[in-house]
């Protein structure tokens, strides 16, 4: 699937990123201040509890951090052009995790205060934003022509294969975790259970948090936990992606749907990074860099799914489909 | 971790699904804490009657290799890997044994078969 990328091409990180540019198109439109009718209803959600801003000092203290993480992503994205997840770059891959989303959580905690009182704070969020999608972008343009999948299957350019016999009936099971899986299965949920609790019990504990603020962790939690691994199933009815510890079904694609598979290299980077990317024309389940396979179905939309051994899940996908031919079962050509 | 079951092999299915996860498990392609489907699923995507599956599932759960939970599937226990190895060990030993003694692959295929 080689291919020229652009700037359209990239796909945002982060889901935190995506909450702090959803706020920050408003703000930079009205000169770095909210406006008015936002205030108001960020200040209901929050049944008019009265708002502390964080000081200056934290708020200048997260915008120096948050604009060297974004050189550090930057400095790893140009040393590690290959995408392996070294201990370096998932350290700064979840650093500037943390910090995107402290500071969505400090822009939406923000915006209920008065819209006439100076926006420090958001002309820093802003500036690492730009910075961050700067880098990006320049990174991209780094990568302009080179190959975004590699085949690391046949060099011939055929599609691999088990050759069974009719009598031979198979399954193909993989599963993959992400690096720091123990991590975001048992801290992300503690730390929610946690704040839930002292939120609860405490008065006064999260003075500035009101339901935006809490659908922001809430989302993240089940984000971090979805994508925390993944498990590939291959029958002869259709091949099922679950993501998570609770196995919550990302996708099916019916064999019969399904127009041939192949390994391939994966470059977490050419997806967007880690997690889960859903896009036209292609869906990717990313958990590291490396072995990956890739199924090309009918409608033209590929999946990408991240996992070992992903040669052999892609013969035996090849081997079902031609089964299926040789049996004469439908195969949708819609 | 591929599992294949030939409806023409002399060995009953469920045995041919326990030999292979259990070899996946002693050589590392199915790992401590992995999950496997719910005999349900399994034996709806291999295409076998589901009883097969939960009668493999017994066995390796009574072999100490996995771990079944009513809704949470199958998960393969903690310690897995060695149980699982020591037949590939010894099996090891008895081949290198047989090659030193002069015993051919068929000889000892005979002896396996006739135990």
């Amino acid at each position: 699937m080689p291919g020229r990328r652009n700037f359209r091409d990239v796909e945002l990180v982060y889901l935190p990123a995506i909450f702090l540019a959803a706020l920050l198109v408003p703000v930079a439109s009205a000169g770095l201040l909210l406006p008015e009718r936002v205030v108001l209803v960020m200040r209901s959600l929050e049944n008019q509890v009265a708002i502390q801003q964080p000081s200056v000092d934290v708020r200048i203290l997260f915008g120096v951090l948050s604009v060297l993480w974004a050189a550090c992503w930057l400095a790893m994205f140009l040393s590690d052009r290959e995408g392996a997840p070294s201990p370096w770059s998932q350290t700064v891959y979840g650093l500037g995790a943390i910090f995107l989303t402290v500071e969505a959580l400090v822009v939406i905690t923000g915006a209920g205060r008065s819209s006439e009182a100076p926006s420090l704070a958001f002309g820093w969020f802003a500036a690492t934003f730009v910075t961050s999608f700067g880098g990006m972008y320049l990174a991209t343009r780094l990568e302009d022509g080179r190959a975004t999948t590699e085949s690391a299957g046949d060099e011939s350019g055929l599609r691999p294969r088990l050759e069974m016999s009719s009598t031979q009936k198979a399954v193909w099971i993989g599963s993959q975790r992400a690096w720091g899986y123990r991590f975001t299965v048992i801290a992300f949920p503690v730390m929610l259970a946690a704040m839930v609790i002292v939120n609860a019990t405490v008065k006064g504990a999260y003075p500035v948090w009101g339901i935006p603020q809490w659908l922001v962790m809430i989302l993240l939690c089940g984000y971090s936990l979805l994508v925390a691994s993944v498990e590939v199933v291959v029958g002869h009815k259709d091949v099922s992606i679950r993501g998570g510890p609770l196995r919550v079904p990302l996708k099916k694609i019916p064999l019969d749907a399904i127009e041939g598979a192949e390994p391939i290299d994966v470059r977490p980077w050419d997806y967007g990074g880690w997690g889960y990317h859903p896009k036209r024309g292609r869906t990717a389940f990313i958990m590291r860099g490396g072995d990956g396979l890739l199924i090309h179905t009918r409608r033209g939309r590929d999946v990408v799914v991240t996992i070992e051994d992903s040669e052999q899940a892609a013969a035996l996908i090849n081997d079902l489909l031609q089964q299926g031919s040789k049996d004469g079962i439908a195969i949708s050509t819609a | 971790m591929l599992v294949t079951v030939d409806e023409d092999s002399a060995t009953p299915m469920y045995a041919q699904i326990v030999t292979q996860i259990r070899h996946g498990v002693a050589t590392g392609a199915i790992k401590e804490g992995d999950r496997l489907p719910a005999a349900k699923e399994l034996a709806e995507q291999i295409g076998v009657n589901m009883h097969t599956v939960l009668r493999a599932y017994g066995e390796l759960r009574d072999a100490g290799l996995l771990q079944l939970r009513r809704g949470r599937g199958a998960i393969i226990r903690q310690g897995s890997k060695t149980k699982a190895s020591q037949v590939h060990r010894m099996a090891d030993r008895l081949v290198t044994e047989a090659k030193r003694q002069g015993v051919s692959k068929e000889e000892l295929m005979g002896l396996i078969e006739r135990m």
